[in-house]
């Protein structure tokens, strides 16, 4: 069941891909592997911990007064956030501060405490939360690692302000950028449209196969009992 | 227990309980981000003066220096969307400007940041009085407007300070 919930939340609804959720932080964040996981980590932080919260506590919290309660915790959880970036993560923080700030009115997040933490128990609830910081994360570090090839020919430049100074040595440096065009905000909107596009593709052209694996499944039943009615 | 008193009790505990996450937490962070902003002003403060800046800088009223030739001035002229905070260099009537905090629109006033747009920096030295006569920014003219006003703030306030402190006429003013 708890399996079943992560990859739902991953990959089948993931955030950002399907759902087309959290667009802002993603686009404006991703033009760098560093800053994109930057942002995931700080995402994951606060969908975990808001999406427990809320289950914790789903049998106190006031219907009437949900919205507000799922709110308060969310945005508690971003400003823990930002205060622990700017105490051990400075460099980072001076880069994507402001994007951290608005993950409190990410509709990512609000929406999965509303439609299922609010609901479910404290392990579904993670397992939820966990798949759709998985999916997020995903999506940003896909966005990110392309805008950064295509843009300044490198990957993984600069992991040292997020994990230290042995991160340094992470970089690759693969060739002279190509497309600067990638790094500034209309590249993001043009590659994340390709990414989209692709991934819409790739499950209109997988839907019908497993339509079709289904109708085999389900067919089965009923033309075995002909064939073996109709064996010697 | 009525409807609403319950509801009540239910929000303050939840109040509650996120406070007291927030304030521990402040507890433990509030030490690591002071020396942060310390080591960022410290590091702005020398880039500024090329070379180490003195770490027991007295302020007054926004400006620092004593009666020596040169001045850091700290202060907040209204740009477009809100005050923009800035650091400036006032030495033998040459000025050198940074913004440390603003609310500007990104993309606009890019050239606010000089770490990503050399606009400032190329900018360094520049006699205070030329400020006022730099071309506009297109697309950004109340934003550049703040910058050049930042420039007679800063000016005026040393001018001030060294009035106050009966400083002998330097250069600086």
């Amino acid at each position: 069941m708890q399996n079943n919930d992560f990859r739902r939340a991953a990959i089948e609804n993931n955030p950002a891909w399907i759902q087309l959720l959290g667009l802002c932080p993603l686009l404006a964040v991703s033009n760098s592997v560093v800053n994109a996981t930057g942002l995931a980590l700080a995402s994951a932080f606060v969908v975990i911990g808001s999406n427990t919260s809320i289950s914790l506590l789903r049998r106190i919290i006031p219907d009437a007064a949900r919205l507000p309660c799922f709110v308060l915790i969310i945005a508690t959880f971003t400003t823990l956030t930002v205060m622990a970036l700017e105490a051990y993560a400075f460099d980072l923080y001076s880069r994507i501060a402001l994007f951290v700030q608005i993950i409190v009115t990410n509709c990512m997040i609000l929406g999965r405490a509303e439609v299922f933490a609010s609901r479910q128990t404290v392990g579904r609830a993670l397992a939820d939360a966990l798949g759709t910081a998985a999916g997020f994360a995903l999506a940003l570090l896909a966005l990110g690692a392309v805008r950064e090839v295509l843009g300044r020919g490198t990957l993984m430049a600069d992991m040292d302000v997020l994990f230290g100074p042995a991160a340094a040595s992470l970089e690759i440096t693969l060739f002279a950028p190509p497309l600067a065009l990638a790094l500034l905000p209309p590249g993001a909107f043009i590659i994340a449209g390709l990414m989209f596009a692709l991934v819409q593709s790739r499950i209109s052209r997988s839907a019908p196969e497993q339509a079709s694996a289904h109708r085999g499944d389900t067919a089965q039943p009923e033309t075995q009992p002909q064939t073996q009615g109709k064996n010697p | 227990m009525p409807n609403g008193l319950s509801s009540f009790l239910a929000l303050l505990v939840i109040g509650g309980l996120c406070g007291l996450a927030l304030t521990q937490t402040h507890r433990l962070t509030a030490k690591p981000i002071e020396d942060n902003r310390i080591r960022q002003a410290q590091a702005l403060l020398s880039e500024l003066l090329e070379r180490p800046a003195p770490t027991d800088l007295i302020w007054v009223s926004g400006v620092s220096g004593g009666c020596g030739d040169w001045h850091f001035v700290r202060g907040a002229i209204n740009g477009y969307a809100g005050p923009i905070s800035y650091l400036a260099l006032l030495k033998q009537n040459t000025l050198r400007l940074r913004i440390t905090q603003h609310q500007e629109t990104p993309g606009i006033a890019d050239f606010l940041n000089h770490a990503q747009d050399p606009y400032l920096p190329d900018l360094d030295d520049t006699p205070t009085a030329d400020w006022a006569k730099l071309d506009n920014i297109s697309g950004a003219t109340i934003t550049h407007k703040a910058l050049r006003r930042m420039a007679g703030q800063a000016q005026g306030l040393v001018n001030q300070h060294r009035q106050r402190n009966s400083c002998e006429a330097t250069s600086a003013e």
